[in-house]
C-alpha cells in the first residue's frame, strides 16, 4: 500500500487516462474524479485502474463509460430525471454529480430505476458490468465528507496505471537525452 | 496617442498582445510583488524568528543540520543532509542520482523518528518518500570552484576574493525545490490557508533561504576544519552577498502553458501595480529618491551581471544603455502632475524591451504602500478544474476565440517553421523536453502546450457545425478539442492566461519562458548555459535569516 498526495493522484490518474486512450480533456475530468474520491477515503485510484484494464481489454460497451457520462450531464445539464443506462464503475459518476451541483445550485444524485437513492457502498461494489442508474435532478442525501487522511493505493493498481502512463513518455535515445538543456560541463 | 485629456484618463492595464510575447516575457525583471520579496517581507513584519537546532556535520563535510523559523503561530525546520561527493557524481541534471546536499522543509520541529526516516528518503530525492509533515524536497550542489575558494581563504584567516564572489554570486546551486504534494510531500491544499504559505512557493522560499544559511555554515565549518584556529568566519557584507544558486532546464518551462489561472493572476498584480503608480498625481521627494537609488542599484547590478549567452549579453547591452538613460532623464525635473505617468510613457517611447520592464519594476519599488496588496491577489484555488459550459453555443464558442485568441491567427500552421519543435516527456526520467518533429520519434505523444495551434484547429473544427449547435453536444464528437475548449472558455476572462506566441515555432526560445517564471520568483542574475538552460540566483543581496532575531529567546 501506498499513500499519494492529492497532487500525484490527479497526475498520475491524469496520465494513466492519456495513456489507456482518453483525450487530454476527458482525462482532466478523470483525473479530477479520481482526486475527488481520494479526498473523501475511496480509493479511486483503484478504481480507475480497474476500469482502464477492463475498457482497454475489453472496448466501451455495453455498460457506458463513467467518465464520458458524467461529463455529458455536466456539459448540458439536464432539467428533468434522465436514465444513464447502465453505467460501469458508477462510483466514478460521484464527483460529476457534484460538479452539477455545483453548477446548477441544487441537489442533485443517482438513484436506481426504482427511484431509491443509491448511496456510495451500493455504487462502490459495483465494477465494470455496471448498473442501471437515473440521475434525478434534486433532493439527493448530503455528500461525502472530504477527509485529512490519505488513501493506500494497491502496489498491483499502481503498477497497471504506471503501465498506461507510460504510454504517455517518449522512450530514450541518445538523441533525446542530450537534449534536455544542461550541457556538457554542468560543474563550476 | 495624445490628446488634450490624456493626461487625466486614468492609465489602462498594458494589453495582453504586449504584454503576454515570448520576447517580453524573456525581458522580465524581478519586482518586489516577486515571491521571495513577499516572503522577506512577512517575516520581518511578522517578527519571524531563527535559529539553528542541530549541527552534526564531520571533517569530511557530512552528516546532518536543523534549522529553524519560528513564526507567531507556526514553525518550520529546514532539515538538511550533506555529504562529501566524489565530482564525478556530481550533475544539475534531473537524472543525477547523488547530490552534495539534499533538504526537506519539516511543518513543525521533527523528532529524532522524523530525522531517521528523513535520513533514509530525503538523500534519494525522487526515489524516496515524503510524508505530509514534509512541504518542499530539494538538493544543492557546491559551486565547487567557488566554494574551494572560499574554503580555502577563511582556513587561512583571509577572506574571499569579492571578485570571485561576483563572478558566481552562490556557494551551491539547487537543481530542484519539489513542493505541494511531490513524492508524498504535504498537498497545497493542505497548508495554502496558512497566511505565510497563501501566496505563490512561500514554502519553496522558505526552503531555499534557509538552504543559503546552511551553504555559508557548511562553508565556514570546512574552514574550520582545514584552518583549525587559524581560519575566520565569512565577512558580514560578503555573506550578503551570496545568495542560492538554481540550474533549471525544460522542467520548469511547461508550467507556465499548465497554469493559466496562476499566470494570468501574477501579470494582472503586476500590471495592475504598473497603473496604480501611473495614477499617482504627484510624486514625493523621498520616492523619487528611492526611484533614483534603485536605478543606480540596477545599473551596478548590471555591470556585475554576467552571462556567457549572446543573447543575454545582446539584452544586457541594451538593459545597461536604457538604465543610464533613465538616470539621466530623471535627473531632470521632474513634472508637477502624473510624474510617473509621465515617465512611464517616455520610456515605451524611448526603452527597449529590457528597458521598459527594468523601469516597471524601478515604478514599483518605491511605492510598496501602493502595491504590495495586490501579492494577495497572486494565488490561485486549482483544486478543481474549469467547468466546461457546454451549453454555450459554437457561434459564441467562435466569437471567444476571435475575441481572446485573434493573436493566434497570425501563424501560419502550414508553413513547417511553425510546428519544427513538439514538447514531450521523457520515459527516463519524466523530464519535460524539446523534440525536432522531424529529426526525432515521438510526436504522436507530444504534450499539448502548442495553443495557438490547437485553438486554431478547434475553431476550423467548429465552422463546419451548426452554429446554434450547443458547444457539449459538438464536444461529444470532437473529444480530442476538449482541453482546448475548456481553455478558451477559461481565458475568457483573464486576459492574460496565455503566452501569445507560437510555442512549437523553431525559432522559440525556451529561456524566454523560464526567465518570466524566475522574475515572477524574484530571481536575480539570470544566465542561460543555452537556450534550454539556465542558472539564476536566490536571495542574493537580501536579508539572511540569521538578519532575524533568535527563535530561542522567544
Amino acid at each position: 500500500m501506498i499513500l499519494l498526495s492529492l497532487n500525484e493522484t490527479r497526475a498520475f490518474a491524469h496520465k494513466a487516462s492519456c495513456g489507456a486512450g482518453y483525450r487530454w480533456g476527458v482525462a482532466e475530468e478523470a483525473a479530477m474524479a479520481t482526486e475527488w474520491l481520494a479526498r473523501r477515503g475511496i480509493d479511486g485510484l483503484g478504481i480507475l485502474a480497474a476500469w482502464l484494464e477492463h475498457r482497454s481489454r475489453m472496448g466501451s460497451g455495453p455498460a457506458a463509460c463513467p467518465i464520458e457520462t458524467g461529463i455529458a450531464f455536466c456539459d448540458l445539464p439536464p432539467a428533468s430525471p434522465r436514465a444513464l443506462g447502465t453505467v460501469a464503475a458508477p462510483v466514478l459518476l460521484l464527483p460529476f454529480v457534484d460538479a452539477l451541483a455545483a453548477r446548477t445550485g441544487r441537489r442533485p444524485g443517482l438513484a436506481a430505476p426504482g427511484g431509491e437513492w443509491l448511496a456510495p457502498p451500493e455504487l462502490m461494489g459495483r465494477g465494470p458490468r455496471g448498473v442501471q442508474i437515473v440521475l434525478l435532478a434534486d433532493g439527493a442525501p448530503p455528500d461525502l465528507p472530504v477527509r485529512d487522511a490519505r488513501v493506500g493505493v494497491a502496489a498491483r493498481d499502481l503498477a497497471t496505471l504506471e503501465a498506461f502512463a507510460r504510454e504517455t513518455t517518449v522512450p530514450l535515445s541518445a538523441h533525446s537525452r542530450g537534449d534536455a538543456g544542461a550541457g556538457l560541463l554542468d560543474n563550476d | 496617442m495624445t490628446g488634450p485629456d490624456r493626461a487625466c484618463r486614468p492609465a489602462a492595464l498594458r494589453e495582453p498582445d504586449r504584454v503576454m510575447r515570448l520576447s517580453r516575457l524573456g525581458s522580465a525583471h524581478p519586482t518586489r510583488l516577486s515571491f521571495l520579496r513577499q516572503f522577506l517581507r512577512r517575516m520581518k513584519r511578522e517578527g519571524w524568528r531563527f535559529d539553528r537546532t542541530l549541527w552534526q556535520v564531520d571533517e569530511n563535510g557530512e552528516g546532518r543540520a536543523c534549522y529553524r523559523l519560528k513564526g507567531p503561530e507556526r514553525c518550520y525546520t529546514l532539515v538538511a543532509f550533506a555529504r562529501d561527493l566524489p565530482a564525478g557524481m556530481r550533475s544539475d541534471r534531473v537524472i543525477a542520482t547523488a547530490w552534495d546536499a539534499t533538504f526537506a522543509l519539516f511543518d513543525g520541529e521533527p523528532g529524532e523518528q522524523d530525522l531517521v526516516r528523513l535520513a533514509a528518503n530525503v538523500p534519494l530525492q525522487e526515489a524516496g518518500r515524503l510524508s505530509p509533515r514534509e512541504l518542499t524536497l530539494s538538493r544543492a550542489n557546491r559551486s565547487v570552484r567557488l566554494f574551494e575558494h572560499v574554503v580555502d581563504r577563511l582556513a587561512a584567516g583571509r577572506q574571499p576574493d569579492r571578485a570571485a564572489l561576483d563572478e558566481v554570486g552562490y556557494l551551491m546551486r539547487t537543481t530542484a525545490v519539489y513542493g505541494s504534494g511531490k513524492f508524498g510531500a504535504a498537498d497545497r491544499v493542505a497548508y495554502a490557508g496558512r497566511p505565510e504559505l497563501a501566496a505563490p512557493f512561500q514554502a519553496e522560499m522558505m526552503s531555499v533561504w534557509l538552504i543559503r544559511a546552511f551553504t555559508i555554515d557548511l562553508a565556514e565549518h570546512m574552514a574550520q576544519v582545514r584552518g583549525g584556529g587559524v581560519a575566520v568566519g565569512l565577512a558580514p557584507d560578503l555573506r550578503r552577498w551570496l545568495g542560492v544558486g538554481n540550474s533549471t532546464g525544460l522542467g520548469m518551462a511547461p508550467f507556465l502553458v499548465r497554469h493559466p489561472g496562476l499566470l494570468n493572476n501574477w501579470v494582472l498584480a503586476r500590471e495592475t501595480a504598473l497603473a496604480r503608480v501611473r495614477d499617482l498625481p504627484s510624486a514625493t521627494p523621498e520616492r523619487i529618491a528611492a526611484f533614483r537609488e534603485t536605478i543606480a542599484t540596477a545599473i551596478v547590478n548590471s555591470e556585475t551581471w554576467r552571462s556567457a549567452h549572446p543573447v543575454q549579453q545582446a539584452k544586457l547591452a541594451d538593459l545597461r544603455r536604457d538604465l543610464a538613460r533613465i538616470a539621466e532623464r530623471t535627473e531632470e525635473a521632474w513634472p508637477m502632475r502624473r510624474p510617473w505617468d509621465a515617465l512611464w510613457q517616455w520610456g515605451e517611447g524611448a526603452l527597449g524591451e529590457e528597458g521598459q520592464e527594468a523601469l516597471l519594476a524601478a515604478l514599483l519599488e518605491p511605492h510598496g504602500e501602493v502595491v504590495d496588496d495586490l501579492g494577495d491577489a497572486m494565488a490561485v484555488d486549482e483544486s478543481a478544474i474549469f467547468p466546461i459550459d457546454g451549453t454555450m453555443t459554437v457561434e459564441r464558442t467562435r466569437a471567444l476565440i476571435a475575441r481572446h485568441y485573434g493573436w493566434a491567427g497570425r501563424f501560419d500552421f502550414d508553413d513547417p517553421s511553425q510546428t519544427a519543435l513538439f514538447w514531450y516527456v521523457s520515459e527516463e526520467k519524466l523530464e519535460p523536453r524539446l523534440g525536432d518533429r522531424r529529426a526525432e520519434a515521438g510526436a504522436e505523444r507530444e504534450q499539448p502546450l502548442g495553443i495557438a495551434r490547437a485553438v486554431m484547429e478547434l475553431d476550423a473544427a467548429l465552422s463546419t457545425r451548426d452554429p446554434a449547435e450547443s458547444l457539449g453536444a459538438a464536444l461529444a464528437t470532437l473529444p480530442q478539442h476538449r482541453h482546448t475548449a475548456r481553455r478558451v472558455q477559461f481565458a475568457a476572462g483573464r486576459p492574460y492566461a496565455e503566452i501569445r506566441d507560437n510555442l512549437l515555432a523553431a525559432d522559440m526560445l525556451p529561456i524566454d519562458i523560464l526567465r518570466m517564471k524566475l522574475a515572477f520568483f524574484g530571481a536575480s542574475r539570470f544566465d542561460p548555459r543555452s537556450d534550454r538552460w539556465v542558472r539564476i540566483s536566490l536571495f542574493q543581496n537580501e536579508d539572511a535569516p540569521d538578519d532575524l532575531g533568535s527563535a530561542e529567546g522567544g
